[in-house]
């Protein structure tokens, strides 16, 4: 029974992550801003998510699901970094003054 | 039945995410805005796969879920790669960007034009001669170019 609220909680946590990285994509002005929102929280949403997966569902096993947030974790901020990396070698500007980017001439980026 | 209706309301609210990332998608101002959206369609597709996996207690779509990230990760790295080859597709946003990849351009054909003097020159066996006179051809392949960068303002 515990397991089961358990299981809710992180399922419902997941979702709310989500939501949240739905709704910084929606708001944010920009694309550095929006790949923050995306590669973060993203990342946490799903990993509670599959971290529900044994809870409610007994038939996964525990290390499969281990595996797959190991997955999650490892190409999905790589993922946001992209964003930004290909953002900064095409040259385009943040949107908010505060956001500058810090020289054009550095070589490695 | 609580718990099932908890599933269907976590389903349809990714569903829900998924078709802001399709709008998102659609809309975004510039290239990359469109692929965020395209990532956000897909982590919402993967937590739908979750819900449903949870609903119909089917463990075997475990295997989809691995095989979706790892497909979207691909698209993303894809995109990145044949995006950064060629700097040309969206216009540059002002005119000091444009000079600068002029400038980058020079560079880069500058020093390709240098180790095919240094080969030609290597032929003739001698190293002394062949380093004296690459850096002669270099010396005279600076003056060229910095006569060229006098002469560019004066018209």
């Amino acid at each position: 029974m515990i397991g089961l609220a358990l299981g809710i909680l992180f399922l419902l946590g997941g979702a709310f992550f989500l939501t949240v990285a739905a709704i910084g994509v929606l708001r944010f002005p920009d694309i550095y801003t929006r790949a923050h929102a995306v590669g973060k929280a993203t990342t946490l949403g799903l990993a509670l998510a599959l971290l529900s997966l044994p809870f409610l569902l007994p038939e996964v096993s525990l290390g499969m699901v281990l595996i797959a947030i190991v997955f999650q974790f490892s190409t999905l901020p790589v993922a946001g970094h992209l964003f930004c990396l290909a953002a900064y070698r095409r040259k385009i500007r943040g949107a908010s003054k505060w956001i500058e980017r810090p020289s054009l001439e550095e070589p490695n980026g | 039945m609580t718990i099932e209706a908890i599933l269907i309301a976590a389903a349809s609210l990714s569903g829900v995410i998924a078709l802001i990332g399709l709008g998102v998608g659609v809309r975004g101002p510039t290239l990359l805005d469109r692929l965020i959206g395209l990532d956000l369609f897909t982590i919402a597709l993967v937590f739908n796969v979750i819900c449903l996996a949870i609903i119909e207690s089917d463990a075997h779509r475990m295997e989809f879920i691995l095989a979706l990230t790892g497909l979207g990760f691909l698209t993303i790295v894809f995109f990145f790669y044949f995006l950064t080859r060629d700097p040309e597709i969206e216009a540059a946003p002002d005119a000091e960007i444009a000079s600068g990849l002029e400038k980058d351009a020079g560079e880069g054909a500058a020093k390709e034009t240098r180790p095919s003097n240094a080969s030609s020159a290597a032929e003739l066996g001698a190293d002394e001669e062949a380093r004296r006179d690459g850096s002669r051809r270099e010396h005279t392949l600076q003056s060229k170019l910095t006569g060229a960068q006098e002469k560019e303002p004066t018209p």
